[in-house]
């Protein structure tokens, strides 16, 4: 009787361990089958990424060559004509239009959003378009003379509102963070951002706000098809 | 005897309790782990899709830019045409950056404050309303004759709001112009903020289409428009 019991338990002690020993094995298998396949496709879609972003770049450099030819055929063909009213007018057009890159003065404002959450609802913690929109219009508020975000060139067409997780700009998508530049007075362009009730929001869960001031910056210009923002509008004499 | 194993069997729970919740806590954080990958996977998938769409934007666009300079090479002597499609690109220029009056099918919007004291309309509001209408496309904006361009602000400073340095008072007529196929497709974007104005924030607002609508160019005396902190490059 007295052996009988001590082997029930002996009996229950080893089909505890033969449980735990396979759930133990097969996590472990699990996270050996699962763990180098995701780290795998990570890297694999990160190089992926990484080669999309070099065409990308090629692309840019392309289409600012072939922006500068077309300028060259204008002003070549404004020489020929000797109409130096035609290009003066032409040049402080593509800055009035935001069509050439333009270098000065400013701030620099890198937005993002906050590294962990601390409770409350996720909306809080991201950021979104309209605090883009607000601190676009602190800046032209304080005088700001020209305006990027992730180096898209804020032209009077330009939208930025969400799509999904990311923020359209001049049509094109971009996920946080966000970069905004501005050229203007950098003592009014930094005191109007960092007294504004943005920055405090930002402050309060935790959102990444910081303005810098910065030297020479340099202002990409808008580099789409300005027909296509126009094509429904006839000038009026 | 019997006390020493009933020691040692006590020893073995014990460690098979300390061994069971190890376990367990290393279960968990595995999970943890796995989790956080998937996210970032998922993450990493999205950012490479947005990246594709912007290489075929860029693309088409690349393919345009190249189509129109060898026109200009093509036209290479026929000074008349070179001449139209340069005059072309300098009437855009002047209309995007608000320096011509212009005109076109479009929209106008009326917004007023409501009755109560707490119904007034803000500048964010007004820019929202500007933002949507900018994501609809629109090619032209105007609030009561302020012309809407890259660098104009909106202000509220009770009682009136200021735009490109002027005052302006409510009601705030709103006026846009769209491409005639993109009415429709603007109107519904804004249905939703129209909606929430109309009737959470309690402002009187009224939306028509109009065949014909004029919006004036931004003001020339220089205040608006300024250039001087710029360097072209």
């Amino acid at each position: 009787m007295n052996k009988n019991d001590k082997s029930y338990i002996l009996a229950i002690l080893f089909m505890v361990f033969g449980i735990l020993l396979s759930v133990q094995f097969r996590s472990v298998l699990n996270s050996k089958k699962n763990k180098p396949s995701i780290a795998y496709q990570i890297e694999n879609l990160q190089n992926e990424i990484n080669t999309e972003k070099v065409i990308g770049s090629k692309l840019r450099e392309e289409i600012d060559q072939n922006i500068k030819k077309q300028d060259e055929y204008i002003k070549m063909f404004m020489e020929r004509k000797n109409d130096n009213e035609l290009a003066g007018e032409w040049e402080s057009l593509k800055i009035a239009a935001g069509l050439t890159d333009v270098l000065g003065n400013g701030v620099i404002v890198y937005m993002a959003d906050a590294s962990q959450q601390m409770g409350g609802r996720i909306e809080n913690y991201v950021v979104h378009d309209v605090e883009i929109v607000e601190v676009l219009n602190e800046l032209k508020n304080a005088g700001a003379q020209a305006i990027s975000v992730n180096n898209e060139r804020i032209i009077s067409t330009s939208e930025i509102i969400c799509a999904g997780p990311t923020v359209r700009i001049n049509r094109n998508r971009y996920p946080v963070p966000y970069e905004i530049k501005a050229i203007g007075n950098p003592k009014k362009l930094y005191e109007a951002l960092v007294n504004s009730p943005i920055a405090n929001n930002f402050q309060m869960f935790d959102k990444k706000f910081e303005v810098r001031i910065a030297k020479d910056i340099v202002i990409p210009k808008y580099s789409g098809d300005i027909n296509n923002l126009v094509d429904g509008l006839e000038v009026v004499e | 005897m019997r006390f020493s194993r009933n020691i040692s069997i006590t020893i073995i729970c014990i460690i098979l309790g300390i061994m069971l919740s190890w376990q367990y806590k290393s279960i968990e954080s595995n999970k943890k782990v796995s989790a956080s990958q998937t996210k970032n996977l998922y993450d990493l998938q999205k950012e490479l899709l947005e990246e594709k769409k912007n290489n075929e934007n860029l693309r088409a666009r690349n393919q345009e830019l190249a189509a129109q300079v060898s026109e200009y090479i093509d036209a290479a002597g026929n000074n008349k045409k070179i001449e139209d499609g340069i005059r072309e690109q300098l009437t855009r220029a002047r209309m995007l950056a608000g320096l011509v009056d212009v005109e076109g099918p479009g929209i106008e919007i009326t917004l007023d404050d409501g009755d109560l004291d707490y119904e007034t309309v803000y500048d964010i509001d007004l820019l929202k309303l500007i933002n949507e209408l900018r994501a609809a496309e629109a090619q032209a904006i105007s609030i009561n004759g302020e012309r809407i361009v890259a660098m104009t602000e909106i202000r509220y400073t009770d009682p009136y709001m200021v735009i490109n340095g002027r005052q302006i008072y409510p009601p705030y007529i709103i006026k846009a112009i769209a491409e005639p196929e993109k009415l429709d497709y603007a109107l519904n974007m804004l249905g939703g903020i129209i909606e929430i104005f109309r009737d959470s924030f309690g402002y009187k607002i009224s939306v028509n289409k109009v065949d014909r609508i004029t919006i004036p160019k931004v003001r020339d005396d220089g205040s608006v428009l300024k250039y001087n902190l710029l360097n072209p490059l």
